[in-house]
């Protein structure tokens, strides 16, 4: 159990693919404006990565070593066009809201990365641990930049404006600017924290 | 090549299954997602008309006016089924890419309002063209009128542009309009 | 406004305004790891060019040819990724053997762009947009141009700032960002050019 906690971990903070490996930039720079839609996001992308990991790792006795680029990307964009189709149906505003974020889930590195290192060797349990933490990685990283555009660059939080008719927001932030400023320097934030963190493991040793 | 024969039936293989998975859910979703497509529009065209119960589609070619592109007509019906009105969606080239929006006409040569069902403005500039601050000029105003920005028409602070378009799309809407020989009583 | 403006306009808005790269947040990936090397960076965007283009013709023709006809529109995100990477092998592979030196110059980047998010974007962009096959190949162009400006803007930056003084936790990628956000605020700037 122990194990599969770290494997969930190191998904979460040691390799959190938006601040750390610096995957899926995308869609986290262009679904930040509101928690909202940042949320919505999430949960699309975790669906697609923990079906496509369970998916890949329980059939990976089957699939040949030389097909399986072919088989990993037929996979993760039928789970995309699934989540298309059901969100369409059930949940038009968030779709017209994330656009065309969604179809390209299909090739947000970390999917790929992750179904090519992991679910393909490693048993379902693992990669269910491992696509739970990437998620929440990516969750954390994206909320975190939304949470400060919307705040500061709209003065709403869920679209509850928090400050009053008279408040001007700081516009760029919700602008195209605004997303590189803001996780530049959440970027900058989560260095610092890590150095403190080493600093202290080394002191303590 | 028998490795080639049994990779191509893998391959064949997971081409049916994903194949199968996507037909079933597309099948299943289908009505569904028509649904909310028409709801879209549904909506913004009785909030112009809330005493519509059904809108009777038109049969309209999609045509380009100048930079404006006409979409869709449609006869607003009250319960009786008497044409109450009319509406035209159409979009018009804005700021920051196309407004879509839908423009009621009554019976009475004047605009029962306009809605922007879909833009992607500037937030906090042009994007309040959706408010109801803005679009609410328009209701009730005569098709006569000659629909010049700061004369006619109240800007947006700072968004002319903005503005321009969606008052253009205006216009084109009642050129169509009378050069369909609509814009007096029916 | 007549077909060649039409024309013109994309061109102009894909480049500038609508910059895929700095306004529409697309192919991050590859400006944030490519751009270190100024060689690097021009041979990507050749590489993103030529697969764009082409690339963006063929999922037109597969889409309007093959799924339309067959009320099969809703795979189209799948079936313009199979067709993007089956593309980028076989130009691969073409290259290697017809132009060996248009392969050396560009050829180490073909396999990084199947994951490239530009790509299938430009592709599903052209159906979105309903642009007919002209209007598309223009766009795809102007996209191209666009992320090339963008990439070679980036890493005359990047070589310049090797030699300035940079506070230790704003190094590497903090800064990138920040002058991503000031170019970004120099293309918003352009918003008007096209119309």
């Amino acid at each position: 159990m122990k194990s599969l906690l770290s494997i969930f971990n190191r998904g979460l903070l040691k390799e959190n693919p938006v601040f750390i490996l610096m995957l899926g930039l995308c869609s986290v720079l262009a679904v930040s404006v509101s928690v909202v839609n940042a949320i919505g996001m999430t949960l699309a992308y975790s669906f697609v990565l923990i079906c496509s990991e369970l998916t890949i790792s329980s059939c990976r006795k089957w699939i040949p070593k030389s097909l399986r680029v072919p088989i990993f990307i037929l996979t993760i964009a039928s789970f995309v066009t699934i989540l298309g189709l059901v969100m369409k149906a059930y949940f038009p505003d968030l779709d017209k809201a994330l656009g065309i974020f969604i179809p390209l889930i299909v090739v947000n590195c970390i999917i790929i990365g992750r179904v090519e290192a992991f679910a393909y060797r490693k048993s379902v349990i693992e990669s269910l641990f491992d696509s739970l933490g990437m998620s929440a990685g990516y969750g954390i990283a994206i909320i975190a930049i939304a949470v400060v555009r919307e705040i500061l660059g709209n003065g709403t939080l869920f679209d509850i404006p928090l400050f009053g008719a008279h408040f001007q927001p700081a516009l760029i932030l919700i602008l195209p600017p605004g997303a590189f400023l803001v996780i530049g320097l959440e970027i900058a934030l989560v260095n610092a924290i890590l150095k403190k963190t080493e600093a202290k493991r080394g002191t303590s040793k | 090549m028998k490795e080639i024969l049994r990779l191509s039936m893998v391959l064949a293989i997971v081409g049916c299954l994903a194949g199968l998975a996507l037909s079933s859910v597309y099948s299943l979703t289908r009505q569904q997602i028509l649904f909310q497509e028409e709801q879209a529009i549904f909506s913004a065209q009785k909030a112009l008309f809330p005493e519509a119960e059904e809108f009777r589609p038109l049969e309209i070619e999609s045509l380009v006016l100048g930079s404006v592109r006409i979409d869709s007509a449609y006869e607003a019906l009250d319960a009786d089924k008497t044409v109450k009105g009319l509406l035209i969606n159409a979009r018009t080239p804005g700021y920051g890419g196309m407004i879509v929006f839908v423009v009621g006409f009554d019976l009475e040569k004047q605009l029962r309002g306009v809605q922007v069902t879909s833009q992607s403005e500037t937030p906090g500039l042009g994007a309040n063209v959706s408010k109801k601050s803005f679009l609410d000029q328009f209701i009730n105003k005569s098709i006569e009128d000659p629909f010049e920005v700061k004369n006619d028409v109240k800007a947006i602070t700072a968004s002319t542009i903005t503005t321009k378009a969606i008052v253009q799309g205006i216009r084109s809407s009642i050129e169509w309009l009378q050069s369909n020989d609509m814009g007096g009583t029916s | 406004m007549n077909d060649l403006q039409q024309l013109g306009q994309i061109l102009l808005q894909s480049i500038f305004a609508q910059n895929l790269v700095f306004i529409r947040f697309l192919a991050l990936c590859s400006f944030v790891g490519l751009t270190a090397d100024f060689n690097s960076a021009v041979g990507m965007s050749w590489a993103v060019t030529f697969v764009t283009v082409l690339a963006s013709a063929v999922s037109y023709v597969v889409y309007h040819f093959l799924l339309v006809p067959f009320n099969l529109e809703y795979l189209q995100t799948i079936t313009f990724i199979l067709t993007i990477a089956v593309f980028v092998q076989l130009v691969e592979i073409y290259l290697k053997k017809a132009i060996p030196s248009l392969h050396r110059m560009m050829g180490i980047y073909l396999p990084l762009i199947a994951s490239n998010c530009m790509i299938l974007a430009v592709a599903l962009l052209n159906v979105t947009e309903k642009y007919n096959l002209l209007e598309a190949t223009v766009f795809s162009l102007g996209a191209s141009i666009g992320y090339a400006l963008a990439l070679i803007i980036m890493a005359g930056i990047r070589e310049r700032l090797r030699y300035a003084k940079v506070p230790e936790l704003m190094k590497g990628y903090p800064l990138i960002f920040i002058a991503s956000a000031f170019i970004a605020i120099a293309f918003m700037g352009l918003q008007g050019l096209g119309r």
